[in-house]
């Protein structure tokens, strides 16, 4: 029983937190949000990429066939997931414009001695006032996308 | 101590023998200021003496008791339970390390990964200087500021926990490996940034970094990892750019004048032995005087 007991190998698993690990937990800094929602808008685009392309190589097939599909796609429905898809494209893009300005160390400043309470350098003032920025100028551009869109079945 | 109100302790353990998790609930009382550490403590003297953790210094000094708290790692040591506000507790093991029992993880793998960077003070041809160390490099209080915030790290793995690039890329080097690159790159007295630079220039290294933050906010010494992940990447930056070639360490400080007459001087020779001698003689004389 004993030898048994010795020889019985004990079981261990990686505890890796995987892709659903992206989001974590419900408590979470802005970044990681950020960087979540980067992540799906990544993937979400290269979806609508491929949708693109097999959209437009319908043109190939020549211009009847393209005719019918862009029947297909003209409706308001399509212009909502348009709408979806430009959003993603705005947030993506100007997300990417303030990763590329933190990721390169500008805006952060330097190290700071570690007194309590201790100081995080993306929850300073000048990251933050980046991404204030990046969220108007991404609201100003989804306002223009969704005026454009609108005009076609207004009008 | 006057307890102030029970709460539940919901603790997913690892069970090695059947390789799952299961979860097991108790009941604590709280008194002010207890700490998580201490409620587990309770439960294995009151409760349930199987239950496996790791503790050592209970002051956020030895960084061994890191646990998942309510979803967000955190050193159980130095979380009380009431700031908490929470009636019922998670507890989970650290995630991305290998499962060992109930709320312990290995962390060879973490300890393995700091060890790539060379978490040392390279100098160049100075090989008897690095061995037989006689005197001390000279530094000035601004270049200590440098990389101070860095050197308070306690490797706790919590930064490797929350981070979600570990969490998919189990090459990637993680938050803590690479801020203690940065440590030793800013150190004044340091030659190995060239060296430490190429460990660190790839998708595994500083480039897999994609900003999300959660190693700084998991931090319970305010090191800040992002920070010097960023700074890294300045580093491989202006490196590629050609603004740094060869880096100059700090110089050794200049020889003492008392140190060489130090030498000369012989040391007392006081041995165990001849103390004991010597306290036998004073005794004697001792019993001898009336």
């Amino acid at each position: 029983m004993g030898f048994a007991k010795r020889d019985r190998k004990y079981k261990t698993r990686n505890n890796m937190t995987g892709t659903l690990g992206w989001i974590g937990h419900l408590r979470m800094n802005m970044e990681r949000y950020l960087f979540f929602l980067h992540r799906v808008t990544g993937i979400g685009l290269v979806a609508y990429l491929i949708l693109h392309i097999i959209v437009t190589s319908s043109r190939m097939y020549g211009e009847s066939t393209y005719r019918l599909t862009e029947s297909v796609i003209k409706n308001p429905y399509a212009d909502i997931g348009l709408f979806i898809v430009m959003a993603g494209l705005i947030f993506h893009g100007v997300n990417g414009i303030r990763l590329i300005l933190n990721e390169y160390g500008f805006l952060l400043g330097k190290p700071t001695k570690p007194v309590y309470p201790y100081r995080e350098v993306l929850k300073t003032r000048r990251p933050r006032l980046l991404l204030l920025l990046m969220i108007v100028i991404g609201i100003i551009l989804l306002l223009i996308v969704g005026y454009e869109l609108l005009l076609v079945w207004v009008i | 101590m006057e307890t102030v109100k029970n709460v539940k302790f919901r603790i997913k353990r690892w069970i090695p023998e059947e390789g799952r998790f299961r979860v097991d609930t108790f009941e604590v009382p709280v008194f002010k200021g207890m700490t998580v550490l201490e409620g587990l403590i309770y439960i294995k003297e009151n409760l349930d003496p199987s239950l496996a953790f790791r503790r050592s210094c209970r002051m956020a000094t030895c960084g061994i008791c890191g646990i998942i708290i309510n979803g967000k790692p955190m050193l159980a040591c130095a979380t009380q339970i009431l700031h908490l506000n929470s009636d019922v507790l998670t507890l989970e093991p650290l995630k991305n390390l290998p499962l060992v029992k109930d709320l312990v993880v290995d962390h060879t793998p973490f300890f393995e990964k700091q060890r790539e960077i060379k978490p040392y003070i390279i100098r160049e041809g100075g090989e008897e200087e690095y061995w037989n160390p006689s005197r001390e490099y000279l530094q000035t209080p601004e270049e200590v500021e440098e990389y101070l915030q860095f050197s308070y790290c306690l490797t706790c793995a919590l930064c490797y926990s929350a981070c979600p690039i570990t969490g998919t890329n189990p090459n990637y080097l993680g938050p803590q490996a690479l801020m203690n690159a940065y440590r030793f790159i800013a150190d004044s007295r340091d030659e190995g940034l060239l060296i430490r630079l190429d460990i660190v220039d790839s998708p595994d290294g500083c480039w897999g970094c994609h900003l999300a933050g959660s190693c700084s906010d998991a931090c319970p010494k305010g090191v800040d990892p992002a920070l010097a992940i960023q700074l890294l990447r300045r580093k491989i930056i202006e490196r590629d750019l050609g603004y740094i070639k060869a880096v100059k360490g700090a110089p050794l400080a200049p020889p003492l004048p008392y140190v060489e007459e130090a030498k000369e001087v012989k040391p007392p020779k006081f041995t165990v032995r001849g103390a004991q001698k010597k306290i036998k003689e004073i005794m004697e004389k001792f019993v001898e005087q009336p």
